[in-house]
């Protein structure tokens, strides 16, 4: 065991010691070359800088020198520093200077120990001799080096290569003639370099090497030929596309296209089907240079029979670059039915036309005052979808919107003519002519046909000019002349005529006819169309439908519509569905009155509590009798909560007046004060602008509802309501937070009543 | 009799340094050779030469910034000519756009920087 560690440690010393060795032989070597150079180096620049009229001294001293030198030169050591010194000086300097070097290298004999090197068995010792010699430009050397150019060993025969080519101009021919062995790409590019850097280099024609048996040979002579534009020998260029070798092959067809030889245009085709990937397409790359029609077809054969995704491009680019866009795009474009556009086309010039004739009328400007009527078209359009699946019925529903326009169109001149009305068309006219022609809209249409309800709602909505504004004797005479046929585009099927025939026998509004023959449904969506188009015009028919109707519900909507139109507040008497305005004082309406009647002082109060925090003009009219109390407390209070009520009162008719803003957000404060403690519960409903219209209509009708926490609070203290005045949808849940809060004022509010 | 003209020369190439030197003395004027940025600076806190002729590679201080400390510390408006290897445009751009006055690449002609030199004496 200790023997062995012994013999390891021994090992360990003696490999250490080594390394520690060379490496001080090699710095102190280092120092030493250094050294020599910088006692070299003034010796060399006065060689190098030395003149022929230099003066005396000069002369005597560069003859000193000389001798120093020759003696220096003895020693092996120097001679090899001042090769080293030579050529890294040749590197840095020009001109005049680096023949000097030159000069002075062989001068001193120099290139005789790189020739020696040339002799030596070592490989890198005769590379790096002929790397001296072609660097100094040792041009006698040529005839020794050029034996190297077929050397076995690879870096010899190129560096061999390389100083033959540099050495002599007949170099590179030389080279070409005689080498065996591969040229790498690198090795080509270097002796390109080469070549373009030789001074007064006659490059031979590259072309006779084209037969070489060397195909390297044959590749670097076509890339050659390329950079010298020899273009004299085209015929061995086509030959060469035959070749096997791919380079080369590639190489050729790259001098084919480059040189335009057309002549080559056959064999470029008929190789082509045995060519790899790449080849092809210079190949196609080629036929598309050089091509013309004639060519078309063998590129749409290659098109078709080309499985490769590549190539198969590349031939459509090749046809479309001999004959330009004679191939279309395709990939990820929607195939389009022309016809429809056509039609479409057809109408929208058609509209055209009509928005032009009616600007050549005579028509008013002036806008009509308040006795007019204004049809708002809210036409909301999709953009076409042009697609493949979707053409049949497309092509229908176009046909019907051209109906619908074409039938629009003459309708509103009829209009015009016969009863002179004056209508203005806003310049959103024209574009909703347009989107008209859009194929959903027209889906949508055909439904709305279909249905065979709300066609003048839809009709409004859909086909109308935005504006059009009719006086009041105008509307009469449309009524009576032109309402019943020339308001319904339509003029599709049966039931629309029939839809027209019974809305003709109307003699005093257009929602007229529809209503009293529609089911309920149908009926409140009138109405709603009503609520939404109408104005105060409507008043007489709204009264008329709240008289004569049957459905409640109807009534009750009529009701809230007329009571939105109109500035006097109606109320219905359920029984015999007698309408009254709400001017004169109601005292029964008072849901609190019978309940206020039978109840003690504290009951009292806190009802007049509860009317002050849910009571309306009704309990104004009952607290009005309750003012004369005689209980001086239950006077104040009566005092205090008709005060409060005529606040909220004023509040809510100034915040019902601003009800028909675009972006509004409607509140339902409730103020409950249960004992000088007043909790306010706010729902707050942001509405969207951008809402539809029948959303907007369900607005309207939530205005007369009260909040959903108040509905419990009156549950709980057993107080039933009137009936509400419209139709309503919960749409939202209640938090937990909400009930709790719920309960506990409840049970607080139960706590005081005990009291 | 003419005082010679001092010319620092900065260049880490110490043969190339010794030749141009030598020529550039045998050309008349007084050379002072510095192999680095620093010994550069150092000789420049002390002395202002004539002219610089210098290597934009060098270690510790390059060329670029020679000529910056020269223009800008300095504030001096001495004559600055560059060596600069082949293929190193954007240096030399730099060199020109901080202030240099003249441009010279490798392999340099000796012959050739001596002219250069005269002229852009000549010119001050």
């Amino acid at each position: 065991m200790w023997d062995l560690t012994w013999l390891f440690l021994g090992l360990g010393t003696i490999y250490f010691a080594s390394i520690f060795y060379f490496r001080n032989k090699i710095a102190s070597k280092e120092k030493q070359v250094t050294k020599k150079k910088r006692e070299l180096s003034p010796i060399i620049s006065e060689f190098l800088f030395y003149e022929e009229n230099a003066t005396k001294e000069e002369k005597s001293n560069y003859i000193k020198l000389k001798i120093e030198i020759r003696e220096l030169l003895k020693n092996d050591f120097n001679r090899q520093v001042l090769s080293e010194v030579l050529l890294d000086l040749q590197k840095d300097v020009s001109g005049n200077t680096e023949k000097r070097v030159f000069e002075l290298y062989q001068d001193l004999g120099l290139h005789l120990d790189a020739y020696k090197k040339l002799r030596s068995w070592k490989w890198q010792v005769v590379s790096k001799g002929i790397l001296e010699l072609t660097q100094m430009e040792v041009f006698d050397s040529y005839s020794f080096i050029k034996k190297f150019i077929n050397d076995k060993r690879s870096v010899i025969r190129k560096q061999a290569e390389i100083a033959t080519v540099t050495l002599k101009n007949d170099g590179l021919s030389y080279f070409l003639d005689t080498t065996k062995y591969k040229i790498s790409e690198w090795q080509q590019l270097k002796l390109l370099e080469v070549v373009r850097n030789h001074k007064d280099f006659d490059p031979p024609k590259f072309s006779a090497w084209l037969t070489s048996s060397n195909r390297h040979v044959v590749l670097f002579s076509l890339r050659l030929i390329k950079y010298y534009n020899q273009n004299q020998s085209y015929s061995s260029i086509i030959e060469l596309v035959r070749h096997r070798n791919h380079q080369i092959k590639e190489e050729a067809i790259s001098c084919i296209k480059k040189f335009q030889i057309i002549e080559a245009k056959d064999t470029l085709k008929s190789v082509f089907w045995k060519c790899n990937v790449h080849v092809k397409i210079l190949i196609l790359d080629t036929i598309a240079s050089l091509g013309n029609k004639e060519d078309i077809g063998f590129l749409k054969l290659a098109v078709n029979r080309e499985t490769n995704f590549v190539t198969k491009n590349k031939a459509l680019s090749a046809i479309n670059a001999i004959v330009p866009e004679t191939i279309m795009p395709t990939e990820g474009i929607a195939q389009v039915d022309m016809d429809s556009i056509q039609t479409l086309k057809e109408a929208e010039d058609n509209f055209t036309a009509f928005d032009k004739a009616l600007e050549m009328e005579d028509i008013d400007p002036n806008p009509i005052d308040s006795d007019t009527i204004t049809l708002e078209d809210e036409i909301e359009t999709n953009k076409i979808e042009k697609n493949l699946d979707n053409q049949d019925s497309t092509q229908e529903l176009e046909g019907e919107a051209i109906a619908t326009e074409n039938t629009l169109e003459e309708n509103l001149e009829a209009m015009e003519i016969e009863s002179t009305l004056d209508i203005e068309i806003s310049e959103e006219f024209e574009e909703q002519a347009e989107d008209v022609q859009e194929i959903e809209e027209v889906e949508q249409i055909e439904e709305e046909v279909e249905v065979d309800l709300g066609i003048e709602e839809k009709l409004n909505d859909t086909y109308l000019p935005p504006e059009v504004v009719i006086t009041e004797e105008e509307e009469k005479e449309l009524l009576e002349n032109e309402l019943g046929i020339n308001f319904l585009p339509f003029v599709i099927n049966e039931e629309e005529i029939e839809a027209e025939e019974f809305m003709a026998t109307s003699t005093t509004n257009i929602f007229n006819n529809n209503f009293f023959e529609q089911d309920s449904y149908n009926k409140i969506l009138l109405l709603d169309t009503l609520e939404d188009l109408g104005g105060k015009k409507e008043i007489p028919f709204l009264k008329e439908i709240i008289e004569k109707d049957t459905s409640e519900t109807i009534r009750e909507r009529a009701l809230e519509i007329l009571n939105e139109f109109s500035e006097t507040e109606y109320h219905i008497n359920k029984k015999d569905a007698i309408l009254y305005v709400n001017n004169a004082p109601i005292n029964g309406d008072s849901v609190f009155k019978q309940l206020f009647n039978t109840s003690d002082r504290a009951t009292k109060l806190v009802l007049l509590d509860e009317i002050m925090g849910i009571g309306d003009k009704k309990e104004l009219a009952f607290l009005n009798s309750l003012e004369n109390q005689n209980d001086p407390t239950i006077s104040e209070k009566v005092k205090l909560v008709k005060r409060e009520l005529e606040k909220r009162t004023h509040y809510q008719k100034t915040a019902s007046s601003d009800s028909n803003e675009e972006n509004e957000i409607l509140e339902s404060d409730v103020i409950f004060p249960l004992n000088d403690q007043s909790f306010q519960l706010q729902q707050s409903i942001t509405y969207n602008s951008s809402k539809s219209s029948k959303e907007s209509t369900q607005r309207k009708n939530n205005k007369g509802q009260i909040p959903l926490e108040f509905c419990f609070l009156l549950d709980e203290l057993e107080i039933e309501l009137p009936k509400p005045m419209g139709i309503f949808n919960i749409d939202f849940e209640l938090t937990e937070e909400f009930y709790k809060n719920q309960a506990k004022n409840v049970s607080y509010n139960k706590n005081k009543k005990k009291e | 009799m003419q005082e010679k003209k001092r010319l620092l020369l900065a260049d880490d190439d110490e043969l190339l340094a010794s030749l141009i030197s030598f020529r550039l003395e045998k050309g008349g004027y007084e050379v002072c050779l510095k192999r680095d940025g620093k010994e550069v600076k150092e000789y420049l806190s002390q002395n202002i030469p004539d002219i610089i002729v210098t290597d934009i590679m060098m270690p510790y201080f390059s060329g670029i910034e020679l000529i910056d400390f020269v223009r800008n510390q300095l504030k001096s408006n001495i004559p600055i000519i560059v060596i600069s290897s082949a293929g190193n445009e954007e240096n030399v751009l730099s060199a020109f756009e901080l202030g240099a006055n003249d441009f010279i690449s490798k392999p340099v002609s000796p012959s050739e920087l001596l002219v250069r030199v005269a002229r852009e004496l000549n010119k001050t």
